[in-house]
């Protein structure tokens, strides 16, 4: 594993480093904030959130396990579930905004591809494997913060059937990646 | 590890879920329990999480207004207050307790109108809701449980005040009605938590039971 500046912060601020801290905001923040934007769609709605996420940060730092995962992956994943609950306790949407609402993903362009290296590079070509729909539900929900329902109304299929659709996905992914 | 087939374990269909984040939320906050319960889910979740990972890489940088870090830093590391302590003297061994606070609470917006400061303290996964009311001019903290069910028998829910950098210290029992304390001041910093307790309280002014809601003053 290549060396994990941000790892080293985290282990600092766990231990209250309020400098660290703030060098960890200075590394991280454009990317967290890229996160919860790209989720929330609402820019006052995400600087609230990216706040929220540097407070559990500044918090959970001890939880953080060098040994499972990158500091950043920890730190996408923290930005990721909080913006994917607030997304989750919004009120459901009027009908029919749905579907409209909903922007394709544009595909990763051919260089992106090919400078995929390693792990990004093995998990490309096992997203290639898939059906391309499945492919991109996948990754919209995962980028995006699609939800069942929310991907259920745009293929237009009951919300299991988009369950069990994308839990075959999953498992193909799985499978394909752990080969 | 994988066994080919149809279907994934249930297990593993729901940690996968919870990593692509398609559920809805009160499915989250059950994986999210499970999480917190059962190391071999969590380990799974793991998995999944470094599966995935790959994907962070289509997030793009975005530079957050400069506000948001001084924001932060208010709310996380307050000026410090002077603090009147007349009852603060008795203070218990809540040593432990004020650094697992640290560790589990969760920050939640405070509203702040002139003079009067309100709190609501909240958990993770956690129905119980507690709502506290400073006023600053009469000094009274009034605190309510405002959602969520009762103690179970034989249990109590215990209030504590942990002053910024201190040690915990009882303010009372939080039963049906509101429990009213009078303290000089709520400066910001301050963090206020409700544990679970044998019924009566915490032997001793000591919390021995689990942190279920929290909230920290913010400025």
């Amino acid at each position: 594993m290549t060396a994990d500046p941000v790892s080293g912060l985290l282990a600092q601020v766990a231990a209250h480093d309020r400098g660290a801290f703030r060098s960890l905001y200075a590394a991280t923040s454009a990317k967290l904030f890229g996160v919860v934007l790209r989720i929330l769609k609402d820019r006052s709605e995400a600087e609230d959130a990216l706040q929220e996420v540097f407070t559990r940060v500044w918090l959970k730092a001890q939880g953080f396990d060098p040994a499972r995962a990158r500091g950043m992956t920890w730190l996408i994943a923290i930005a990721r579930n909080h913006a994917i609950d607030r997304l989750r306790a919004r009120p459901a949407p009027t009908d029919g905004d749905d579907a409209l609402a909903f922007v394709a993903d544009p595909a990763p362009g051919v260089e992106k591809r090919l400078v995929a290296k390693g792990e990004s590079r093995r998990l490309a070509d096992c997203f290639d494997k898939l059906e391309p729909a499945r492919s991109a539900a996948i990754r919209g929900a995962y980028l995006d913060g699609y939800s069942y329902q929310d991907l259920a109304a745009r293929h237009e299929v009951p919300l299991n059937t988009m369950r069990s659709w994308l839990r075959r996905g999953l498992l193909k992914l799985k499978e394909c990646l752990d080969a | 590890m994988t066994t080919p087939g149809d279907h994934l374990p249930e297990r593993d269909a729901l940690a996968a879920e919870y990593v692509l984040g398609t559920l809805p939320l009160a499915d989250r906050q059950a994986a999210e329990a499970l999480i917190a319960a059962d190391p071999g889910f969590a380990q799974i979740v793991a998995q999944w999480q470094a599966r995935l990972a790959p994907l962070d890489d289509d997030y793009q940088e975005i530079t957050p207004p400069k506000a948001v870090l001084g924001k932060l830093e208010a709310r996380l590391f307050p000026a410090p207050t002077r603090i009147r302590r007349n009852w603060l003297a008795a203070l218990f061994g809540g040593l432990a307790m004020a650094a697992a606070i640290f560790l589990a609470v969760i920050y939640l917006p405070v509203l702040i109108a002139p003079g009067d400061i309100v709190a609501t303290l909240t958990g993770e996964n956690q129905p119980l809701t507690v709502t506290a009311t400073y006023a600053g001019d009469s000094g009274r903290l009034t605190v309510t449980r405002s959602a969520g069910p009762a103690a179970a028998t034989g249990k109590d829910y215990e209030l504590w005040i942990i002053p910024e950098g201190q040690t915990a210290i009882s303010l009372g029992l939080l039963r049906d009605q509101a429990l009213v304390a009078e303290i000089s001041a709520l400066p910001p910093g301050t963090t206020l938590a409700v544990t679970l307790e044998p019924a009566g309280g915490a032997p001793g002014g000591v919390a021995t039971g689990p942190i279920l809601v929290a909230a920290v003053i913010g400025k």
